[in-house]
């Protein structure tokens, strides 16, 4: 392929400023290294424009197929003659798709931080950490093998861990890091088995090869993968279950989702990119990538489908009790990629089918658009502020124009108002359940008012409400974090236009759009239910909110403290773990395992020490042993004699 | 008559060297000691020249005498390391008021040892064995001062009388059966008949006392601490080595035919005596009481081998008693100048050596080392041999049990060089200068515990000796 | 090349510096005696390459001396890929370790010469193709693993001494019984010899492999922490001065993988096929076990030592799995193992000497004051954990690949087991780096504020201790990016001891 290079260059030039901030930039660069690192972004971000439209209206094409290519490899780490890890990239339209969204958050992250991070002690260090980050999620995307994209996941999380405890000051930010990469290894724990089954059973590591071997009825790789296995299921839906409960964990879904709420610990900046745009979809992209084995199998992609509601909808719930800005969009977060596994659960392998899959894929690009714009408002809005308690702030709309704007756009966009660009893709979502099953359809609705309610009711708590009476010293907002804002505005604005379905679908062909006037009609009513309950409650400041959250206290109790789903882990880590299994694991090593080569010691000690009178200086029993030892042996030889 | 002399040499050497030091007693007694001690170590050393040149085979007396050249060698062994004594016991002796005495009973006692390995015949080696144990035992003795040393003495006179008394009892019983003490003529006649190895036992109990084989070894200990450095050397080296290499003969010859029954009794005996020697060796606090138990495990490694093969065994044990020799003097060669400075038998007077003398724990390290069986030091090819040698014969279970007691043996080594090395004086210590003789020696016995084993040449012509003796 | 310089050129230069007076002089004549060791290994690496593609048998640059003739040993030394790789890992690991030892003010002279004792026993084992200086060598590193801790180490030191050296020493006991077994038994018509090749040759009929083969795998077990016999593991690393803990850890115990490959399953595959299973079962137990244990550990020391016992534990899964993967896995694991727990040690050490704590909970925020170590120290824990890009990751991952390919449950459930340890050594690693690197910066308690002003004018790290560790670094960074410089020095190697597998 031609422009190997310019693909390579993707994701090496955020290397290159991590390696170049990391080694140099504390001592030398600490002035440069935002520049440095956003100007290295800006070309990675031009480039992937560049083969993003190559791919698409270049070479991607066969026969009115978008293919899969692979366009540079080497070969990395061998197992065995066929399984063998190899590094390189992988073009098909939801990587491309990827590799445009990732760069341009990242870039926008990158020009926001110059003013959000201004004067940071660590400032080169933020910059190398984003470099890492940016360029791990685009070897990730770009991966054409499970094994590829395991690694690139994990340096994923590693970065992820460094930027959420980037205040490595701040006891909870460090927890917080703690636990975002423990929850997560947990779950890449069930990954890497998967993976290792599925590559076991497909004979190669390779995505294209991989599908192709285990998606064959009749080849004997498909059989021996789909016999019984373990608990009635085949190997194969253990496998895709497992591949499955990594990426549940890194998207945060239900019930490993714990992580995220704590994450937004780090630099807002840093939440809008990892924590809400892209990081956080890898498992929507993961399921995505090996789509055609979920579709194959029915029961692996059911769990998909049950997991993605059953998050989006408990999401929603606990976003409505809480009051941390950051938390709530956190959730808000979880609950739309939960809208996005949802949409790959109900599609189908091809055709008209398939359309979750488009809508899936399509709601994961505007959701990075309007996520990442809420995330940097709300980034401004701490900025001013200095805090991130919802109730502490109010009537901030004159303070802040822009951020007002840009945050009611997105709010609009991710309730699914038209024209923002929300309303077309969770449109798709909808229809996609609707065809699916009725019963998914109404509670994705409901959901959906559900999100209309929270973020109004955000919306309403931060910039109606009576003023805040904090101090406001950074009152002015520097133009880095102006642009990105209009930039990402802008997109929120236009990217539901779209026509997503031509170039992203199940099976590479192109997809007619599906916007039905009259099927639109209920989810923008129910949205618009939730918009005005929220102005109802929270427009100014009444009593409505708390006589609401007594009139259903078990309920709102639960929610408010997310369903005790921490303190079920805490249980679990803290009292099984640590202290069932690791005390004791302890107390026997010590006692037991050491104690007995210690008793060992003492007890030949004790020999020694209980047979001294043998050596008493006496001859006279020197001499009785002697002949002691005489009949011994006397003994020892009649006994032989027989 | 030159037949005899040739033949003879060794013995013939060292009863002249008798006669010389009985003349020069008798002769004069206003010499200077440092000049007679100088001419004696000269004559020894002669002494041990003259093993090495030749090499008669022959027997003499009616076959009661035989000589060849492993013979030979297995003297100038023991030569050797009385010549080592000799320089390490240098001080010791230059203050001595008898010291002239204490030559002549050593060289006599070397005479002894010297016919009993070249005895054919039982009767020979009764006389070789007394000779060779009875001048130990004023030995012994030395310390005129000390109640200790004449304890020694008796209680080794004692013990000594009742084995001898035991070896004969077996002998005799042997003469009653056989008709016979000429070892040829036994070899014929062995058989595996009760009365045969009732006799068996009692004269191996005889040797077995010498070697300080468990349960025959209750004397060794407080010998070794009663007695000086130099015979408690003697005794560790000289007259253990001695024995041992008639007892090789001895069983792979004479007693060849009852070889199952004597196989299971020397395992047993060597197991004994390596799990006791080592529970002793264990908690002990005097270092000469340490060195005792030191090695009685030690001959219990050497009896396991015997229960081996004959050639591989046999030079495995010969090879064994030289490296032997070299760490076992070194050892008492250190433990003596610290004595001879500190006045202290215990071996806490080793805490905190190393600072300030550094080459003497070195010299000790390196020698607790070799008998610990660690490499390069020689002491590990010494008891790899030994026991690579009977690996073959018995089952794993007692190689397993012999491993073990290996590595319960560097414990108590270990922990001396601990004392030395890692621990801090209790009183300070100062530096102690050795003089010449014994710091020759000490740098013999060192380079000799290193060279022997890395090098394999000591081992290969003792393997090639054995091989084309036997 | 002439392997044998291996030993040669060590020996001579730990002698010179015994005879040199001056402080600077000794140090001066250790660091040469490094880089050449060094230098060595890699001139080593290259022509091993350039000559194998052109060699009949996989043991190169063999000598054969005639050692003890009547007993049928010689000095007879070749390497293949394994030893190639475990000699470079050992030639980094005493570079490095004499480096941070370079402020050694007591005994130096001394400390010196038995860090190049180790390193000869290193290197003299690993050349090795005679069971008889295999043996020699090994034991050649026990005593001045037993001087290095008893006289430089700290805390207990004279206990964790003597254990260690009496562990290692029964090890050794266990090892001896075997290759005795080996010696004799031996098919080779009447003749006993101690020699590798020939042993391969001539197995052992299969009732007395199942006898030896035990012998010889818990002996080499116990040097690379095979449980319940690791105990020595802990104490040992916990007392030693920090080079020591490195070698100990990231040498020593590779001798004993590396045994357990070359000797027992290479000499008695049948043996290693009759025991695979048991040894899966112990090998999960300390993988599994080892990590629990750590997590409840204070001690950076401990933290390490008892990491090691849960890293090696992969060691021994991928030898007892015998797949090709698994094994190739298990040395992967074991240069990788041995290169981040030296940097792990080396790290702890520069933190002692800062802080004078390893308690955990006396420290805190260290990455204020200390950026350059706690850098490294979040470095080397990554890597534990087994981050891509890091070469644990490498290693383990192809280790639970390997096993899973062996067929049978049995086998997939000690993949899972071994794989679930990921998830704890990740909760270990980050409570020690949550608790000393990041966090409200707190030391020593004892030390006070005017210590840490003090240290906060102290730079970072001296020259030695980065050149060390850039070293240690630069390892296992390359073998994380490019794992195939590392297994194409082992692939061709394991296929024969594959081979051994199958045929016999």
């Amino acid at each position: 392929m031609k422009n190997q290079l310019i693909i390579l260059l993707i994701p090496l030039l955020p290397l290159l400023g991590f390696v170049l901030l990391g080694l140099l930039g504390k001592n030398y660069l600490k002035k440069s290294a935002g520049i440095i690192a956003t100007m290295l972004l800006l070309a990675s971000a031009i480039l992937s424009i560049i083969v993003a439209g190559q791919y698409f209206f270049d070479y991607g094409k066969a026969f009115d197929v978008y293919v899969k290519l692979i366009a540079w490899e080497i070969h990395w780490l061998g197992f065995t003659n066929q399984l063998s890890i190899n590094i390189g990239v992988l073009l098909d339209p939801i990587s491309v798709i990827m590799l445009v969204v990732v760069t341009f958050i990242s870039l926008m992250v990158h020009i926001f931080s110059l003013g959000y991070m201004k004067g940071e002690t660590r400032f080169a260090t933020y910059y190398a950490y984003l470099g890492l980050f940016t360029f791990s999620m685009l070897g990730l995307v770009l991966a054409p093998n499970l094994f590829q994209m395991y690694m690139f996941w994990e340096l994923v999380g590693i970065s992820s861990y460094l930027l959420i405890g980037f205040y490595f000051q701040k006891p909870s930010a460090v927890a917080a890091a703690k636990k975002a990469f423990i929850v997560t290894r947990f779950a890449d724990f069930g990954f890497l088995i998967g993976i290792i089954m599925l590559s076991y059973f497909g004979n190669s590591l390779d995505f294209i090869t991989v599908i192709q071997n285990l998606s064959q009825p009749q080849s004997p790789a498909f059989i021996s993968a789909a016999a019984p296995m373990f608990l009635g299921c085949s190997g194969l839906t253990w496998a895709l279950t497992l591949i499955f409960m990594g990426g549940a964990g890194k998207s945060a879904m239900f019930p490993l989702h714990v992580w995220l709420p704590d994450a937004m610990e780090g630099p807002t900046p840093v939440s809008a990119l990892i924590h809400a745009a892209t990081m956080v979809v890898a498992g929507v992209f993961l399921v995505a990538r090996l789509f055609p084995l979920y579709v194959f199998n029915g029961a692996s992609l059911q769990i998909v489908l049950f997991v993605g509601l059953l998050s989006s909808f408990i999401a929603a719930v606990i976003a409505c009790t809480q009051t941390d800005v950051k938390r709530i969009l956190a959730y808000s977060t979880m609950s739309q990629i939960g809208y996005m596994m949802l949409a790959l659960g109900v599609s189908g392998s091809s055709g008209e089918a398939s359309l979750g899959f488009t809508a899936g894929m399509f709601h994961l690009f505007t959701h990075a658009f309007f996520k990442s714009l809420l995330f940097l408002c709300a980034g401004v809005i701490i900025h001013v502020v200095h805090s991130n308690n919802m109730n502490e702030m109010g009537g901030l709309r004159k303070q802040l124009p822009l951020t007002h704007a840009a945050f009611l756009i997105a709010c609009l966009a991710i309730s699914g108002i038209p024209p923002f660009a929300g309303f077309f893709s969770k449109e798709e979502i909808l229809l996609a359940a609707y065809q699916k099953s009725k019963g998914v359809y109404l509670l994705a609705l409901l959901t959906s008012g559900l999100t209309a309610f929270y973020m109004f009711r955000l919306y309403f708590s931060v910039f109606w409400n009576k003023p805040a009476q904090v101090s406001q010293s950074h009152a002015t907002t520097p133009v880095s974090m102006k642009i990105p804002l209009a930039l990402l505005l802008v997109c929120t604005v236009v990217a539901g236009f779209i026509s997503f379905g031509s170039y992203v679908s199940a099976d590479g062909r192109a997809l007619a759009s599906h916007f039905h006037l009259s099927f639109s009609l209920l989810p923008v009513a129910v949205a618009l239910t939730g918009i005005f309950l929220a102005m109802w409650m929270y427009k100014s400041a009444s009593g409505k909110a708390d006589a609401m959250a007594k009139s259903m206290k078990v309920l709102y109790r639960l929610a408010h403290n997310k369903f005790y789903i921490d303190e079920l882990y805490h249980f679990i880590t803290q009292r099984i773990i640590f202290n069932m299994l690791g005390k004791n694991a302890e107390r026997m090593d010590r006692k037991f395992v050491d104690g007995a080569v210690n008793e060992l010691a003492a007890s030949t000690m004790d020999v020694s020490k209980s047979i001294k009178h043998l050596q008493s200086g006496k001859i006279q029993q020197y001499l009785l042993f002697f002949f002691g030892g005489i009949a011994l042996l006397l003994l020892m030889f009649i006994y032989l004699w027989k | 008559m030159l037949e005899y002399i040739f033949l003879m040499k060794q013995e013939l050497m060292l009863s002249a060297l008798i006669f010389l030091l009985l003349i020069i007693y008798l002769a004069s007694n206003n010499l200077v000691t440092e000049k007679v001690l100088t001419g004696i170590n000269g004559l020894l050393i002669a002494n041990l020249l003259l093993g090495f040149w030749g090499n008669p085979t022959g027997n003499l007396f009616g076959n009661m005498y035989h000589t060849d050249g492993l013979i030979v060698f297995q003297k100038s062994l023991l030569n050797f390391a009385l010549l080592v004594i000799s320089f390490m016991a240098y001080d010791w002796l230059k203050v001595h008021r008898h010291y002239l005495e204490f030559y002549i009973l050593m060289l006599a006692a070397l005479l002894g040892a010297f016919y009993m390995i070249s005895s054919r015949h039982l009767l020979m080696f009764f006389l070789g064995l007394e000779l060779a144990g009875i001048p130990v035992a004023l030995m012994a003795n030395f310390d005129l001062g000390r109640k200790k040393s004449s304890e020694a003495a008796l209680k080794y006179i004692m013990s000594s009388a009742f084995a001898s008394a035991m070896f004969l009892f077996g002998a005799g019983f042997i003469y009653a059966l056989t008709g016979t003490l000429d070892f040829f003529e036994l070899q014929k006649a062995a058989t595996a008949n009760p009365a045969f190895l009732f006799a068996f036992i009692f004269i191996l109990a005889g040797i077995g006392f010498k070697i300080s084989a468990v349960p025959f070894h209750l004397w060794t200990a407080d010998v070794y601490q009663g007695a000086p450095v130099a015979t408690a050397s003697y005794l560790s080296v000289v007259s253990k080595g001695s024995v041992l290499f008639v007892l090789a003969y001895l069983l792979f010859n004479v007693f060849q035919n009852i070889f199952i029954t004597w196989r299971a009794i020397i395992i047993l005996l060597a197991l004994l005596s390596m799990v006791l020697g080592n529970l002793f060796a264990l908690r002990q606090q005097n270092s000469k009481r340490f060195m005792a138990f030191s090695s009685i495990t030690q001959m219990g490694f050497v009896l396991i081998a015997l229960a081996a093969g004959k050639l591989m065994s046999t030079s495995a044990l010969i090879y064994f008693i030289l490296v032997y020799l070299f760490s076992n003097l070194a050892a008492f060669g250190v433990i003596a100048v610290v004595m001879d400075h500190t006045g202290r038998e215990d071996i806490n007077a080793f805490k905190g050596f190393y600072k300030k003398n550094p080459s003497l724990a070195w010299v000790f390290a390196l020698a607790l080392f070799s008998l610990a069986g660690i490499p390069p030091m020689a002491g590990f090819f010494g008891k790899f041999f030994l026991v690579l040698a009977v690996a073959g014969s018995v089952n794993y279970v007692i190689l397993t049990l012999i491993a073990l007691n290996i590595v319960l043996s560097v414990y108590y080594y270990l922990r001396i060089v601990r004392l030395m090395f890692m621990d801090d004086a209790e009183t300070s210590l100062n530096r102690i200068s050795v003089s010449r003789m014994p710091k020759w020696a000490l740098w013999i016995c060192t380079a000799g515990t290193i060279v022997t084993g890395v090098m394999s040449g000591a081992y290969e012509y003792i393997a090639t000796l054995v091989k084309s003796v036997w | 090349m002439n392997l044998s310089l291996l030993i040669i050129v060590p020996l001579i230069l730990a002698v010179a510096g015994l005879l040199v007076n001056s402080q600077k002089q000794v140090k001066g004549i250790a660091l040469a005696s490094g880089i050449a060791q060094l230098v060595l290994a890699f001139w080593l690496a290259i022509s091993f390459m350039l000559q194998r593609k052109s060699a009949v048998s996989e043991f190169l640059f063999q000598q054969h001396f005639e050692w003890f003739r009547h007993l049928n040993i010689g000095y007879h030394i070749g390497v293949d890929g394994i030893s190639v790789t475990m000699i470079l890992l050992t030639a980094f690991i005493v570079l490095a370790g004499i480096l941070v030892s370079w402020n050694v003010k007591r005994m130096s002279k001394e400390y010196f010469f038995l860090m190049q004792v180790l390193a000869i026993g290193a290197y003299g084992f690993f050349i090795s193709l005679d069971l008889f200086t295999l043996f020699f060598f090994l034991e050649l590193a026990v005593v001045p693993k037993f001087m290095l801790i008893g006289i430089w180490g700290s805390g207990k030191k004279e206990y964790s001494a003597m254990k260690l050296a009496l562990m290692l020493m029964a090890a050794s006991a266990l090892v001896f019984v075997g290759i005795t077994g080996l010696y004799f038994f031996s098919t080779t018509h009447g003749v006993h010899d101690f020699n590798l090749l020939t042993v391969a040759d001539h197995p052992l009929p299969t009732d007395k492999q199942k006898i030896f083969f035990p012998f010889v795998f818990i002996g080499f077990g116990i040097f690379t922490a095979l449980f319940p016999f690791h105990t020595w593991v802990p104490d040992g690393h916990s007392s030693a001065p920090t080079a020591a803990s490195m070698f100990l850890a990231g040498i020593s115990m590779k001798l004993g993988g590396y045994g357990c490959l070359r000797v027992a399953v290479y000499l008695m595959p049948a043996g290693a096929q009759f025991y695979s299973n048991a040894i899966i079962v112990l090998a999960c137990i300390a993988i599994l076990y080892g990590a629990l244990v750590t997590m409840m550990q204070t001690d950076l020391k401990y933290i390490n030592a008892y990491s090691s016992v849960s890293h090696c534990g992969f060691v021994l899964l991928g030898i007892g799995i015998l797949t090709k993967t698994a094994i190739n896995g298990a040395v992967l694991q074991m240069i990788s193992h041995g290169l981040m727990t030296a940097l792990f040690f080396a790290v702890i050490g520069m933190i002692y000497e800062r802080t004078h704590t390893r308690e955990v909970s006396k420290m805190g925020g260290l990455l204020k004051i200390m950026p350059f170590i706690s850098t490294l120290f979040v470095l080397v824990g990554l890597c534990s954990l087994g981050l891509p890009g890091l070469s644990g990751f490498v290693a383990e991952v192809t280790i639970l690949v390997g096993s899973w390919q062996r067929v049978g449950a049995y086998y997939q459930w000690a993949t899972i087991i071994a794989a679930a340890s990921i998830v704890v050594t990740a909760v270990y690693i980050l409570r020690a780096t949550a608790k000393v690197i990041m966090g409200p910066l707190k030391i020593n308690n004892s030390l006070g504020e005017a210590a840490l002003a003090q240290l906060d004018g102290r730079p970072a790290a001296n020259w030695n201790e980065r050149a060390a560790v850039y070293l240690l670094a630069g390892g296992i960074i390359a073998m994380g990016i490019a794992p195939f410089l590392v297994t194409d020095f082992i692939y061709p190697a394991t296929d024969f001891i594959l081979q051994q597998l199958s045929f016999k």
